[in-house]
């Protein structure tokens, strides 16, 4: 199928650019950090566990980009990655709504709502 | 250890994973894993958030060429990917109750089955028939092969959805990609063919890794400066990968990386058991 082959082949290429923008991201918040704070001791203590909402991680992440964090940075590269598997599942969602394949349609949009579930914190 | 030794280290571990990851199959996860919590000791919910990031990585890296050789299977991907994405969910919010040393001990018991996994020799089976319930579910397809394209259908729906549910538990609570669960339910229960498993497995890594992913970001698993040198050396590890493939004979690889696997299974086991992780 035309239709098949086509929407494949963007899938591929989006998933690339995906990619290599947040490592490239994530590789430019590394050296500025490592700039910074390369010499300090390397120290990461237990964990704690913690609940933070999605909104709340968002806000402070653009408050500490804001602030030039370059731990911040990598945050954001870190959460592009997680952007590239979501965006490929919206454009199959638009890719089987051009076929018109209705059953496909109904499968990618509950896949996606398990995604939103999770976003939302995990019914936590 | 300062910041930019523990950097490098976890740098070319995660290239050293990243590669020999790609040339067997097993992810980098699974190597990732021990590599911090045993040998650099950093506390394991910290370990599973980083490797789980660079699960994400090599998912999107490689499938971004197999979806355009035409091998993945999307329709099947996809109707899976609800069963995996559940139980991602799932196995996330049980990582945050569960335990240290039993996360632990169930990462090492699952390391030595990969390993295992990875070993058995591979049948390629293709089945001309679908199952009804396959084939109102349109879960058949075709892929390139030699001489034309080879049109391949699947059975044992339920099967294979029960068995893709674990799979994602056990993806979203040890942080790996469970490639080997996932081949046990596309090859050996719904009977799809090797290549196309493997890549379509691939390509559904990704989204079930960040369907955890996003649970762990809001738990605090995610520790930006840990998955810096993960991320970059996975990627860059499994791109040197692909380009060997050609080469190398992977047979006595495949033989040495499980091997490997099995030390740091052991080792992750005892470390459970003692409690010293």
């Amino acid at each position: 199928m035309m239709t098949d082959a086509r929407l494949q082949s963007t899938i591929g290429y989006l998933l690339r650019i995906g990619v290599y923008t947040s490592l490239g991201t994530v590789a430019l918040g590394g050296i500025f950090y490592l700039i910074h704070h390369g010499s300090e001791q390397a120290v990461y203590a237990a964990y704690q566990p913690q609940h933070q909402p999605m909104g709340a991680v968002l806000r402070q992440l653009f408050a500490n980009l804001a602030a030039g964090n370059p731990e911040a940075l990598m945050l954001l590269g870190t959460m592009m990655l997680f952007a590239t598997p979501i965006l490929r599942l919206l454009f199959s969602l638009i890719g089987f709504l051009l076929e018109r394949d209705k059953l496909y349609v109904a499968i990618t949009l509950i896949v996606l709502a398990i995604i939103c579930v999770s976003i939302a914190g995990g019914l936590g | 250890m300062s910041v930019l030794v523990f950097t490098l280290v976890l740098f070319l571990g995660a290239y050293a994973a990243g590669l020999v990851g790609s040339l067997t199959g097993l992810g980098g996860g699974v190597i990732i894993i021990p590599l911090l919590s045993v040998f650099l000791g950093v506390d394991i919910h910290y370990a599973i958030g980083a490797a789980l990031v660079s699960v994400i990585a090599t998912s999107s890296g490689s499938a971004a060429a197999y979806v355009r050789e035409g091998i993945t299977n999307m329709r099947i991907g996809m109707f899976l990917e609800i069963a995996t994405t559940v139980g991602a969910v799932f196995g996330a919010l049980l990582a945050t109750v569960a335990p240290t040393r039993v996360i632990a001990l169930l990462f090492g018991s699952i390391l030595i089955f990969s390993a295992i996994n990875s070993l058995r020799k591979k049948t390629q089976h293709i089945l001309q028939e679908s199952s009804p319930l396959a084939t109102s579910l349109r879960l058949y397809g075709s892929y390139p092969g030699p001489d034309g394209a080879i049109h391949y259908g699947t059975r044992h729906v339920i099967g294979g959805f029960a068995m893709m549910i674990f799979a994602g538990i056990m993806s979203g609570l040890l942080g790996i990609g469970s490639g080997a669960l996932k081949v046990i339910a596309m090859d050996n229960i719904m009977r799809i063919p090797f290549k196309v498993s493997t890549t379509t497995s691939n390509f559904m890594m990704g989204v079930t890794a960040t369907a955890s992913a996003v649970v762990y970001l809001q738990r605090g698993y995610i520790q930006p400066t840990i998955c810096m040198p993960v991320v970059v050396g996975v990627l860059f590890g499994a791109l040197t990968g692909a380009r060997i493939l050609l080469r190398t004979p992977p047979d006595k690889l495949r033989k040495f990386f499980a091997a490997v696997i099995g030390f740091l299974a052991l080792q992750m086991i005892y470390n459970g058991i003692t409690g010293k992780i």
